[in-house]
């Protein structure tokens, strides 16, 4: 399969000289769902960022299909093909959801009468909502919003900063179900995750961020096995353990 | 006189309020209070004053002839389109020159004192440019109209110019609204103000949006000011001392929100109207103040914010 993405040695940061992603690499094909995974503050969301646009990339190589995409202006990149949906307030809240949706297909050259009724039929919930304005969706609607709004422009890369944050488990089930019907259809997914478990369910591969760089980057079912990951988020635990 | 006072307070409230729109429309996008946007009030109205001479010089000079029961022609409402382009230009240089730079690395406190900077600046530059007496769009005198007679609620009276600023004020306010409910240009100005960050990821150029802010907000700040003239006099202290009522109407109405600074503008056009016959004339600016000291004690949000944070 061809690769969507490619980021090769990246290092980022929201200082100069102060990289939080120490030379991180990483390939995603399209269709495929990647979880990336790791401890708190290993740099996930700054990475995401960082491939969206939203931080600043001091070097290595993003690729978007053949593209060299490292320090493109985030809106130019999302027209590009690259839907990126942030970890927290990822909805326009003033805006209703229709609203939401239709500013993303303006700017996108995007038809919205043709391409909102398609999600619509992805998103059933959304349908029923829009004329709310999203500030007053539920946790749920929310999050199917704000992938619904990644989705416009028919990315070729979705890469979504924990989607499951907030969500029951039955809604975080709903959504990934999304997330993977939405890979089917061809998109290249790349999925960071806290909830490792349902992440992994869906994932093709799984790849583990410690301090900035990428430390294992295997197979999803090589990673399910219980206690591999504990290993792998804190590599000096055991060193340290008397 | 209570009719009367009502008129007179929603005339200067509609200049206010076309101001404040601006200054509150550049807060919710840059974050930073914009002290400058009073002078480009002042610079809207004698540049429409410098077009005003140029279309009269056009149309063969001498006097204008009026349009109607105006006290002004076709020119003045030529001079008004230039000078507002004019002013939108003046903004975007002033962007680029000063707040485009600050706020690469700048906070919203370096903004704001540069702000006040560019203010001096301009208001002193204007004084030399145009010097510091009095002007006029037009000495054509005003027979004010009976709209109401003097036995129901005492009489109101106004005179067409008056009516003429009211009715525009009111388009441009409505003609806004509309704007940034229904176009995608809008929406986008929406939908940055509320998150620059998400804005960005959905597609939207963020510094175009930014320079559309700076246009609309200065060309209406522009429409202010001619207005201020069009219904009192020229002078170049018109923007600094529309300063304070601009800042009490925007916080008034909840800095961010648009329609808060229209109903916050009319709101201190009537306090300071009614300011005249209870305290008097000489304190009327002080209504302002006192209305501002009112809000932020109250309810220091605003009557609609949009961000309750
Ligand atoms: N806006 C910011 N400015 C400066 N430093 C930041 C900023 N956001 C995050 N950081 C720092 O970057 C480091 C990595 O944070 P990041 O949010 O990328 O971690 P993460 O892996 O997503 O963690 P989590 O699992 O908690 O979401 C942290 O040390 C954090 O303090
Ligand atoms: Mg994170």
């Amino acid at each position: 399969m061809s690769t969507a993405l490619a980021i090769a040695e990246l290092e980022a940061g929201y200082e100069p000289g102060l990289a939080i992603v120490r030379g991180a690499s990483l390939e995603i094909a399209a269709g495929e769902i990647v979880a990336l995974l790791g401890p708190n503050g290993a740099g996930k969301s700054t990475l995401a960022k960082a491939v969206a646009g939203l931080v600043p990339i001091f070097s290595g190589s993003v690729r978007l299909g053949e593209k060299e995409i490292a320090g493109a202006q985030a809106h130019l990149l999302a027209r590009a093909g690259l839907g990126f949906v942030p970890q927290t307030e990822n909805v326009f809240a003033p805006l209703t959801v229709a609203e939401n949706l239709e500013l993303a297909a303006a700017v996108a050259h995007v038809k919205a009468k043709q391409r909102l009724p398609e999600l619509y039929a992805l998103f059933p919930d959304l349908a029923k909502a829009r004329r709310i304005d999203a500030g007053r969706l539920s946790g749920g609607q929310r999050q199917m919003l704000a992938m619904a709004r990644a989705l416009v422009p028919n990315p070729r890369v979705l890469i979504l900063d924990e989607p499951s944050a907030g969500l029951s488990p039955k809604l975080v089930e709903h959504a990934f179900a999304k997330l993977a019907e939405i890979a089917a259809s061809g998109v290249a997914v790349l999925l960071v995750e806290q909830n490792v478990k349902a992440a992994l369910a869906i994932a093709a591969r799984g790849a583990v961020l410690v301090e900035g760089r990428v430390h294992v980057d295997a197979p999803a079912r090589d990673l399910q096995v219980p206690g591999v990951l504990e290993r792998l988020f804190f590599p000096h635990a055991e060193a340290a353990a008397p | 006189m209570i009719l009367q006072i009502i008129a007179d307070g929603l005339i200067v409230g509609s200049t206010i309020a076309l101001g404040a729109i601006g200054l509150t429309m550049t807060y919710s996008l840059l974050r930073f209070a914009n002290f400058a946007h009073g002078e480009f009030i002042a610079w809207g109205a004698y540049l429409a004053l410098t077009f005003l001479g140029f279309f009269i010089a056009l149309g063969g000079g001498g006097a204008m002839a009026p349009l109607g029961p105006f006290s002004f022609g076709w020119q003045l409402l030529a001079a008004l389109v230039a000078g507002a382009i004019a002013t939108a230009l003046l903004a975007l240089v002033l962007d680029w020159l000063l707040f485009d730079r600050l706020s690469a690395q700048g906070s919203a406190i370096v903004l704001t004192i540069a702000s006040f900077g560019a203010a001096l600046a301009l208001r002193n530059f204007l004084q030399f440019v145009y010097g510091s007496l009095p002007a006029y769009y037009t000495r054509e005198l005003q027979i004010a109209i009976h709209i109401v007679p003097r036995d129901v609620g005492g009489g109101l009276r106004a005179t067409p110019d008056q009516l003429f600023v009211l009715g525009l004020a009111l388009v441009l306010v409505v003609g806004l609204h509309l704007f940034l409910q229904r176009t995608t240009a809008g929406r986008a100005m929406r939908a940055v103000a509320h998150n620059p960050a998400l804005a960005r990821v959905t597609g939207i150029d963020v510094a175009s949006v930014v320079r559309w802010t700076w246009i609309l907000g200065a060309i209406l700040a522009a429409v202010a000011g001619t207005f201020a003239g069009l219904v009192g006099q020229l002078r170049p202290q018109i923007g600094f001392d529309l300063l304070l009522p601009l800042f009490a109407a925007a916080i008034l109405g909840g800095i961010g929100s648009v329609p808060g600074a229209v109903i916050g503008g009319l709101i201190v056009g009537l306090a300071e109207s009614a300011a005249v016959p209870l305290i008097g004339a000489e304190y009327r600016a002080a209504a302002a103040f006192g209305v501002l000291i009112a809000i932020l004690l109250v309810r220091p949000q605003g009557l609609f914010a949009e961000r309750a944070k």
